[in-house]
């Protein structure tokens, strides 16, 4: 399992490892120094991740999604996120 | 309202993992603050909760080193603990504090800053979780919100070797590790740096449990008597803190 290092700008360091099928995003790891409360929503995320369409609205429901569940992330934003993933899914 | 003060000296981080999670549990059922002051020995190394141990650690090294690896049960950073750190952990009750996170950081993080003052160093909050110096980290902190507490850790650098750090600790690339060691150099530091003549544990503890009496408002700090709680952290250490089960979570 690779993991790929990003840096959002005022952002935590990330190591992420994704896989695509399509535009779905089919395998998702998120890991790194960031803060997430509570804690045990990790794995909620990257569950959430999966399915997820890059080519659909990615940014909005993912911002719904942390909403709904309140979960609080500090060290990254969504954008930054969808920013990566844009990166590797286009290759 | 009264506070407890521990002083638990230096131990194994799976040692001081457990015991500020027994005492979690204490400061959940009481409603009592507490506030723990602690060192690391032998060397550790601890990871955020969510970090790789195999991502941010070479644990091989720190095997035959005899450097004890473990996850914390907050987020933030990978961070080596010699013997040359201040360590504190605060726990007390949500309702005590900012909800926001942010600010409550800075809340329990000024006590440090408040403290340096009477040493005339002129510490300064560096959000998020960031103490510096000159503009040179000193100080990183940690927080989790469990059971109705918010429970926050923190390590002030006395001295710090970044040479140690970075034989146990892996970087993205090997290939620029000489310049990223140069530029950590650069932007962290321990407070010994800045004093005419060194600090001790016992010395900064003395002041910084003041400053944490008066900044949160305690009427009093009674001691804590951790014996009754012995077999519960021994417990919690070996069934957790020193488990790959927790330690390689991630």
């Amino acid at each position: 399992m690779e993991f790929k290092n990003y840096k959002p700008e005022n952002g935590k360091l990330l190591k992420i490892f994704v896989e695509f099928s399509g535009s779905k995003i089919v395998q998702f790891k998120l890991r790194g120094d960031f803060f997430m409360h509570p804690e045990s929503s990790l794995e909620l995320l990257e569950d959430f991740m999966l399915n997820l369409d890059m080519s659909k609205n990615f940014t909005q429901d993912l911002e719904r999604f942390l909403t709904d569940s309140h979960i609080q992330v500090f060290g990254f934003k969504t954008q930054d996120l969808y920013d990566f993933l844009t990166m590797q899914y286009e290759g | 309202m009264k506070a407890k003060f521990l002083n638990t000296g230096f131990n194994s981080a799976s040692f001081n993992f457990a015991c500020d999670e027994v005492l979690l549990d204490y400061v959940s059922k009481t409603g009592i603050p507490v506030l723990r002051f602690y060192g690391f020995d032998p060397t550790s190394c601890t990871i955020g909760y969510f970090q790789g141990m195999e991502l941010e650690i070479d644990t091989q090294k720190a095997n035959q080193a005899g450097v004890e690896c473990v996850r914390r049960i907050t987020g933030g950073g990978a961070v080596m603990h010699d013997q040359n750190q201040f360590t504190y952990t605060l726990i007390i009750p949500e309702k005590m504090l900012s909800k926001n996170i942010l600010e409550s950081y800075e809340q329990i993080c000024y006590s440090i800053i408040s403290g340096l003052k009477r040493l005339n160093l002129d510490a300064k909050f560096a959000p998020l979780n960031d103490i510096v110096l000159n503009n040179q980290k000193i100080s990183g902190n940690a927080q989790t919100r469990k059971k109705g507490c918010v429970l926050q850790h923190g390590t002030l650098l006395l001295d710090v070797d970044v040479d140690l750090m970075f034989s146990l600790l892996k970087v993205p690339d090997e290939k620029i590790k000489h310049k990223l060691i140069q530029s950590v150099k650069k932007r962290v530091t321990g407070i010994n740096q800045y004093l005419e003549n060194p600090i001790l544990f016992h010395e900064i503890s003395k002041i910084l449990k003041e400053e944490f009496l008066n900044n949160f408002n305690f009427s009093e700090f009674q001691d804590f008597d951790i014996s009754d709680f012995n077999f519960d952290i021994q417990k919690l250490q070996s069934e957790k803190y020193a488990s790959d089960d927790w330690n390689l979570k991630y």
